[in-house]
């Protein structure tokens, strides 16, 4: 009996290896779905941006199943969080993509967890679309890095532009001890000096989230500005709006975000308040329109341009993906980012299409907005900067 | 010039907060020696409590005596289930201070979970503005100078005046002594976290109403009050104020020349500084 | 805890005055370490009850015990014939019963006034505070005149007369004394036993006073009593222990 069992066994095995090989090779050609990865800000004192962006996410997935997929196959939205923006966290949330989930394109949130994983992505050849973080420092982090949201610096040249619109010619700034305040005040400062002629009187940081920046406030005063730019994110503007006017300074303010958070902090200060934008509006019609509609239906409120920017990344993907399949080229990250560089132009929620530029960020405009009465951010112009 | 003046005026205000909060804080230090980091997410319940009672159409006076009231039973349950545990199982002080981080941490999360976590405010408060010259504030900032005379005052007199209050003071002195002449330590214990506690409670409805409440609100809050008990000497009411207005006065002030890069720096300089060169706190070890 | 009876058993000392406290049997200690075993004794009415010990002997986690300082371990206490084993101190302190701890229990960064204020604390009625303190300072005059001055500042001496002073306050039947002379100059030795003397005979306070200072506090005891390693090796008339000898045979 013994004798019969090692060449049974043996057997038994090379049937098993050559089964599991033959699967193992169908799954490539035809795998049980396509995985996109995200890195969002899932919890923490940002979690109203992981939970626009998901939603947005989940919505294009569902879209592109209903349709067909990617030739059939499912796509697939694997969510991770980096709680708000802590680098570490986007690292391991990154690699469980990569090592459970065998991801190949990362829709990536918030500058400091995007720079912590660039580097991963270069090695690994993981293909990431940033739809959030502002910071200038991204440009370039990776090769396999592209943005379709216009960077801080891009915001903050456009106000500087319209601070120069009003006429002022001293200029205050409020900036986030951050990467992405910072870039702001590196992007804005040689552009307000040197292109539009004006003075920087007063520059003054603030910790994210702080709450009491009465001596940022009463330096600024002193400078005597007679604008005031806010280099800050949510919720931040509004407790400055707030002070500013408490403290009796009646200048033009200007910021680079506004939102519902923003709106509740400065009460009946935020009126008057502009700002610059990404601009999504499904008043363009079209596209923006069908998906505006879709998001309020499953979720009962209007998207903002956060939604949007998530929502068009997931279809970019997907687009990308179906470019390789088409061409029988492997899903792979960095094919994906040949594909893209090879043919850069992408139709926009927004309207019309975006081109990505040699930089990596999709060129896109950037639209004026000033506050009403009512507490509502309104459309004012396009802005061109010099 | 101007500026000057206002940052002095700022930091009168930032100082009355911090001594209030340090008053509080120390009051259960002196009594207990018990490091109550929990102090912090506590005052930071008190905001939350205010907020929401306010956000079910509560008018805010009462709004605020919940608040108070949410403090106090929340500061003494942390010391019946907590930490007189710990100490009656005999454990040194240290246990007391881990279990504290922990209940500091597991309150903040808690409250990220109930109440997500963005910006609290209550809308459509109306606060006037004044100027005086070229200062401006609000009645917020008054209010933050007047709770402090006012429960300050009235916390001095208690502890000098009435018989409950020398107990505590004797309390602070020697706890042995104090149970030896017939004083039921616990009750004070009891006491003393509810006192402090509530205490917190005040200038946490104020900064709710300023700037809104975060659920990180809590580990600044302990934090300046641990620094001005340090700065101010532990056991001392007086300590404690000096300290706080000490600490408020020279964080503003000090911002004048200083970038305001360095603002949440300056408050660990003057506590080194004071460790290094008295290290019993300005006012340590003297009458309250 | 065994609770014996105690009331038939001993309620009246050798010399014949009632008992106001009576230890059996007890145990005491730190922890799970037992320093104190097995101890009975008996304190008479406006007796004074010296306790002799080497250090170490337990004589300072005994007094603890009978006060409800420290859980005993095993055995009891009455006082006036009620079983008070194992009692909170304030519950002792309202029932006559004191205790003035070793190394001048005193309140440091507090007056004198104030110290002797909370001395009495049990005490609601003012006007008796104020009486008593009237007859604290008339004990020690030293007290009266530093009255407004902080107990800290106060020397050795000084602070142990205001600890005396502190239980005296709430009017005592019964003070555990541990230790009073140490650390004390000889001539301020001497001047805290006339105290206790005063206490003891003109006061009508039993006294169960813990010592070192063998020569200045025996001829003050009625009975003394030698504790050796946690036990009692001797419980009798203090004169035989006047005998150096004798003396050092039971340490």
């Amino acid at each position: 009996m013994k004798t019969l069992l090692r060449p049974l066994a043996a057997a038994v095995m090379s049937v098993a290896l050559v089964g599991g090989l033959a699967a193992g090779a169908s799954a490539q050609d035809n795998p049980k779905s396509y995985k996109i990865g995200a890195i969002l800000a899932m919890s923490g004192k940002a979690n109203w941006y992981g939970k626009v962006m998901s939603q947005a996410i989940e919505q294009a997935v569902d879209e592109i199943n209903a349709a067909g997929g990617i030739d059939g196959v499912p796509l697939e939205a694997v969510i991770e969080d980096h709680k708000s923006g802590v680098a570490k966290e986007g690292v391991a949330a990154m690699n469980r993509l990569i090592d459970l989930h065998d991801v190949q394109a990362v829709l990536t949130s918030f500058s400091p967890p995007t720079l912590a994983i660039a580097p991963i992505a270069d090695e690994k050849g993981i293909f990431l679309l940033n739809g959030g973080g502002v910071s200038s420092a991204l440009i370039g982090a990776s090769k396999y890095l592209f943005h379709n949201r216009s960077l801080a610096s891009d915001l903050g040249r456009a106000a500087a532009t319209r601070a120069h619109e009003l006429g002022a010619k001293r200029m205050a700034q409020l900036a986030w001890k951050s990467d992405a305040g910072e870039s702001v005040i590196k992007a804005v400062e040689p552009y307000w000096t040197g292109t539009l002629g004006g003075e920087i009187v007063a520059t003054e940081s603030m910790e994210v989230g702080a709450t009491n920046i009465d001596t940022q406030m009463a330096k600024i005063r002193a400078s005597k500005p007679d604008v005031l730019g806010l280099w800050l994110f949510s919720p931040d503007p509004g407790l400055a709006i707030k002070r500013a006017r408490e403290f009796g300074m009646k200048m033009p303010i200007i910021g680079i975000e506004y939102n519902d958070q923003i709106a509740k902090l400065a009460g009946k200060y935020a009126a008057g308040y502009e700002y610059t934008s990404d601009y999504f509006t499904p008043a363009e019609g079209g596209w923006a329109k069908k998906f505006a509609d879709g998001y309020e239906k499953r979720y009962g409120e209007q998207p903002e341009f956060y939604a949007a920017n998530y929502y068009e990344g997931t279809y970019v993907i997907a687009e990308l993906m179906r470019r390789a399949k088409a061409k029988g080229i492997p899903i792979k990250g960095d094919k994906l980012a040949e594909l893209l560089r090879e043919n850069p132009v992408f139709d926009s929620v927004y309207g019309g299409k975006m081109t990505f530029q040699d930089n990596g960020v999709a060129k896109k405009r950037v639209a004026l907005f000033k506050v009403d009465d009512a507490g509502k951010g309104v459309f004012q112009h396009y802005i061109e900067v010099k | 010039m101007d500026l000057f003046l206002q940052l002095f005026f700022n930091g009168l205000t930032n100082g009355s907060y911090y001594a209030l909060l340090g008053v509080g804080f120390g009051l259960i230090f002196a009594t207990t020696k018990i490091v109550h980091f929990a102090y912090g997410p506590i005052f930071a319940c008190a905001a939350y409590a205010a907020w929401w009672a306010a956000s079910l159409g509560v008018p805010l006076p009462l709004a605020g005596v919940f608040a108070v009231a949410v403090a106090a039973v929340l500061g003494v349950a942390s010391f019946l289930v907590i930490y007189r545990p710990i100490q009656v199982r005999g454990a040194p002080g240290l246990v007391a201070l881990i279990a504290s981080l922990g209940l500091f941490i597991l309150l903040e999360n808690l409250l990220g979970i109930v109440f997500g976590a963005g910006n609290k405010v209550i809308e459509n408060v109306n606060y006037d503005v004044f100027f005086l010259g070229p200062v401006f504030f609000t009645s917020i900032h008054l209010w933050q100078i007047a709770s402090l005379a006012i429960l300050g005052g009235a916390l001095f007199l208690f502890l000098r005046y009435t018989r409950f209050g020398k107990a505590i003071v004797a309390m602070t002195d020697n706890r042995e002594m104090a149970e030896i002449i017939g004083i039921d330590t616990t009750r004070m214990a009891i006491a003393v976290f509810a006192i402090g506690s509530a205490l917190s409670a005040v200038p946490a409805v104020l900064i709710l109403l300023k700037d809104g409440a975060t659920t990180h609100m809590g580990f600044q809050a302990v934090f300046m009050a641990f620094v001005t008990v340090v700065v101010g000497g532990i056991g001392s009411i007086r300590g404690a104020v000096v300290g706080g207005f000490a600490l408020g006065l020279v964080q503003s002030l000090g911002l004048w020349k200083i970038p305001t890069e360095w603002q949440s720096s300056i408050a660990f300089v003057v506590l080194f500084l004071i460790l290094v060169a008295r290290p019993q706190g300005l006012f340590g070890a003297s009458r309250l | 805890m065994s609770r014996t009876d105690s009331a038939a058993a001993a309620a009246e000392t050798a010399s014949g005055t009632e008992v106001v406290l009576a230890v059996r049997g007890l145990g005491a200690g730190y922890g799970r370490k037992r320093v104190v075993h097995d101890v009975s004794l008996a304190l008479g009415e406006r007796e004074v009850l010296l306790m002799l010990g080497h250090n170490g002997a337990g004589k300072t986690t005994l007094l603890r015990a009978i006060f409800g300082l420290g859980k005993p371990m095993g055995g009891s206490v009455s006082y006036h014939g009620r079983d008070i084993t194992g009692r909170k101190a304030a519950e002792n302190v309202t029932d006559g019963l004191a205790y003035v701890p070793q190394g001048h229990g005193v309140f440091r960064t507090l007056s004198v006034a104030d110290n002797l204020e909370l001395g009495g604390f049990v005490e609601p009625r003012s006007a008796l505070l104020a009486e008593r303190r009237e007859r604290v300072f008339e004990l020690f005059p030293i007290l009266a005149e530093r009255r407004s001055q902080t107990a800290g500042t106060l020397s050795g001496g000084q602070q142990q007369m205001l600890a005396i002073g502190m239980a005296l306050m709430h009017e005592p039947r019964v003070i555990l004394l541990d230790e009073p002379s140490i650390g004390l100059a000889p001539n301020l030795v001497e001047r805290v036993m006339q105290a206790v003397v005063t206490i003891n005979r003109t006061m009508g306070v039993a006294i169960l006073m813990v010592e070192q200072n063998v020569q200045l506090s025996l001829p003050i005891a009625q009975r003394a009593l030698v504790l050796k390693t946690g036990a009692v090796v001797y419980d009798g008339p203090p004169d035989p222990l006047r005998d150096h000898v004798e003396l050092m045979k039971l340490f």
